[in-house]
């Protein structure tokens, strides 16, 4: 989990200015938040729009933050709300296609690793894209890295159901993911239901 | 609640993020001792849990925090100029009414263009034309700011180019297609490029806007370049055709000179016929980086621009026909100056000896570019159309990432599969969208564009304007 208390730091700092201080927590947190706005939006260049934007938000407007909250929850907070509404200016079939054009860095000279990657991509994003909203969202949130009362609280759920859903949404995104060809933990025979009273 | 009760999955889930209180998380354990049932149950919320984080991370495949932090910097400072900068809409007009280039029609001189009197004040003037301009036509309004958009701009149609792009294996088995974008707005004297190869996911966000008296490129940072090894005179070209400043992106420093000059290069301009029509065709051949552009000294010639990220086409761009020569500059990539050169254009087809050297200062090289293939496009004589173009990577090297990779791989564009005009309302709104500081998403302007840099809506923006 992060660490508040460098993050009120730096965030006390920033509100004097401080770029360095900005960049810190740029750094800090660029990663977790893409995984929440990505898994959201399904599109690499959306996703990093959405982040960009979370960032200068947070640039233009630090929050204030107190010891029981984290800048993460914030700026997952945010991402999230700024995917919520751009998914929604778009039609979602669209929003969710992930563009060939993501095709990843690396790979470009071994094509045949660069269709098995986006092939599975394409599987990963499936699987998500199966999941109810709120089943992708503590699934991402929770991935990300925030804690279970943070996700409770983004999610709109009671912090004690937090558990529960979230094996509920693995269970269901590894369940499409193999429908769906890819090689995942071979789940007991037990139905989910079961495994998530 | 002691979790003796077997049932309770969520209990046992947080009990594995340790999102419990401690002494749950005690009680937990001692009950994990005696209940196989639940252990096996928690190995196997673990194993997915495991996979699931896996899965994700691999699927957003983030770029890093840094290459993402050179962007956002990027952007306030390009909000930053924006906001500082005067509006001078009416020293961008044009002080003719705009017209076609034409093969065979001379156009002005130098002294009847555009002269920006520098890159940053060039840029914030162009920045501010397009948000102008933009914003009146997101709000509908007609204004001055609106009249002068209506003189600088062609009248509500745009034309379509796709062409498809094949990508082979040296076995020359088909591996994937991928289709380039070409956006014109309609009429010669207003063009609007915006070229993308999918596959490749270089992302170039390129966009170039082309009237007859400037041409006007804007692009993002590459998103897949350390900032590190890539200067911030990379993030943004400007440049007009006669009056040329010119930025380029920077080359590993793998990409020696020496890799560089070992390589010839051929550039030929001429008449041909396809498909029974008189055409004109230009033809680049080599293996180079670099970019080559038309000076004033030359009109009317072929403007032409060629960039090659190695081993990645960036784009290009032509106009103003010239038979005989170009001039042009280019930075080199190892030292970041630039350097002045004249490009012969020769006859086509080609003599059997056509590596003709340039005239490079202040350097002497002889041959500072190295395109990574070979590039042909025919145009219409009469209207300029694109007939065909062909375009084929032998991809002697290029970067993947930071690592110089030997090729394996070839590309070549083949087909023009589509070419029409349609309605400026009929462009995919994503397309040319264009956000602007009031909060007003232009979806409809077509000839205006969105580049990377744009500034970001406020988070209480309002709702994008429908397409008129």
């Amino acid at each position: 989990m992060q660490n508040a208390h460098p993050d009120i730091q730096l965030l006390q700092r920033l509100a004097q200015g401080d770029n360095a201080a900005f960049e810190c927590l740029f750094m800090r947190h660029y990663a977790a938040v893409y995984k929440v706005a990505y898994g959201m939006v399904g599109r690499r260049d959306l996703a990093e729009d959405m982040v960009q934007e979370t960032f200068l938000q947070l640039y233009r407007q630090p929050p204030t933050l107190h010891e029981d909250s984290s800048l993460l929850g914030w700026l997952c907070r945010v991402a999230l709300n700024k995917c919520h509404n751009s998914l929604r200016s778009e039609r979602r079939a669209e929003a969710r296609e992930e563009r060939q054009s993501t095709s990843p860095a690396g790979t470009l000279y071994d094509p045949e690793a660069l269709m098995l990657r986006l092939e599975e991509r394409a599987r990963v994003r499936d699987a998500l894209a199966q999941l109810t909203e709120r089943q992708r969202t503590v699934l991402l949130l929770r991935h990300a890295g925030l804690s279970y009362a943070e996700v409770a609280a983004l999610a709109e759920v009671a912090p004690g159901s937090v558990g529960t859903l979230l094996v509920r949404a693995e269970r269901a995104f590894i369940e499409v993911y193999k429908m769906n060809g890819g090689q995942g933990y071979d789940l007991e025979a037990r139905p989910l239901e079961e495994a998530t009273q | 609640m002691i979790p003796n009760d077997c049932s309770n999955t969520g209990r046992l889930r947080a009990y594995l993020d340790s999102a419990i209180p401690a002494i749950e998380q005690e009680e937990v354990t001692l009950h994990l001792a005696t209940c196989q049932s639940c252990r096996t149950h928690l190995g196997e919320m673990r194993e997915v849990a495991k996979q699931v984080s896996s899965l994700i991370d691999r699927h957003a495949d983030a770029p890093t925090a840094r290459i993402a932090f050179a962007r956002l910097q990027a952007t306030r400072r390009i909000e930053d100029a924006t906001m500082k900068a005067p509006r001078p809409l009416r020293a961008l007009q044009p002080r003719h009414t705009p017209r076609t280039p034409s093969l065979t029609q001379p156009s002005k001189g130098v002294q009847g263009r555009m002269r920006l009197p520098a890159v940053g004040m060039g840029l914030a003037l162009a920045i501010m034309l397009a948000l102008g301009v933009s914003a009146l036509l997101a709000s509908g309004t007609i204004s001055p700011l609106g009249a002068d958009a209506s003189q600088f701009l062609p009248a509500g149609k745009v034309r379509h180019i796709v062409v498809e792009t094949t990508y082979t294996n040296s076995s020359n088995s088909s591996l994937f297609s991928s289709r380039e974008h070409v956006w014109l707005a309609n009429g010669k004297d207003h063009l609007l490029m915006y070229s993308n190869v999918p596959g490749l996911d270089y992302r170039p966000e390129r966009w170039q806007l082309i009237d007859d008296e400037a041409v006007w490129t804007y692009r993002s940072p590459r998103p897949d370049i350390p900032p590190s090894q890539k200067p911030e005179r990379g993030a943004v070209i400007l440049k007009t055709a006669y009056d040329e400043r010119h930025f380029t992106e920077y080359v590993p420093d793998k990409a020696t000179m020496s890799e560089l000059l070992a390589r010839p290069n051929t550039h030929k301009a001429g008449a041909d016929k396809i498909e029974g029509r008189d055409a004109i065709i230009i033809e680049s051949s080599g293996n180079s980086y670099g970019n080559v552009s038309g000076k004033g000294k030359n009109p009317p010639g072929y403007f032409i621009e060629f960039e090659q990220w190695p081993g990645k086409s960036i784009g290009f761009l032509y106009s103003n026909p010239d038979p005989e020569s170009l001039e042009g500059m280019v930075l080199d990539p190892t030292t970041g100056q630039m350097m002045t050169y004249t490009l012969p254009l020769l006859p086509y087809p080609a003599p059997a000896t056509t590596a003709e050297p340039y005239k490079v200062e202040p350097y002497r090289v002889d041959d500072p570019l190295g395109q990574f293939g070979d590039y042909r496009i025919w145009f219409d004589k009469e209207t300029h159309r694109v007939l065909k173009q062909e375009r084929t990577f032998r991809f002697n090297g290029g970067y993947v990432g930071n690592e110089f990779v030997e090729p394996s791989m070839s590309v070549e564009t083949r087909n023009v599969v589509k070419d029409e005009l349609l309605d400026i309302s009929a462009v995919p709104p994503d397309l040319f969208k264009l956000k602007v500081p009031d909060g007003t998403t232009v979806s409809d302007a077509g000839y205006v564009f969105l580049n990377y840099y744009a500034p970001m809506r406020p988070a209480d923006a309002t709702p994008s304007p429908s397409p008129k």
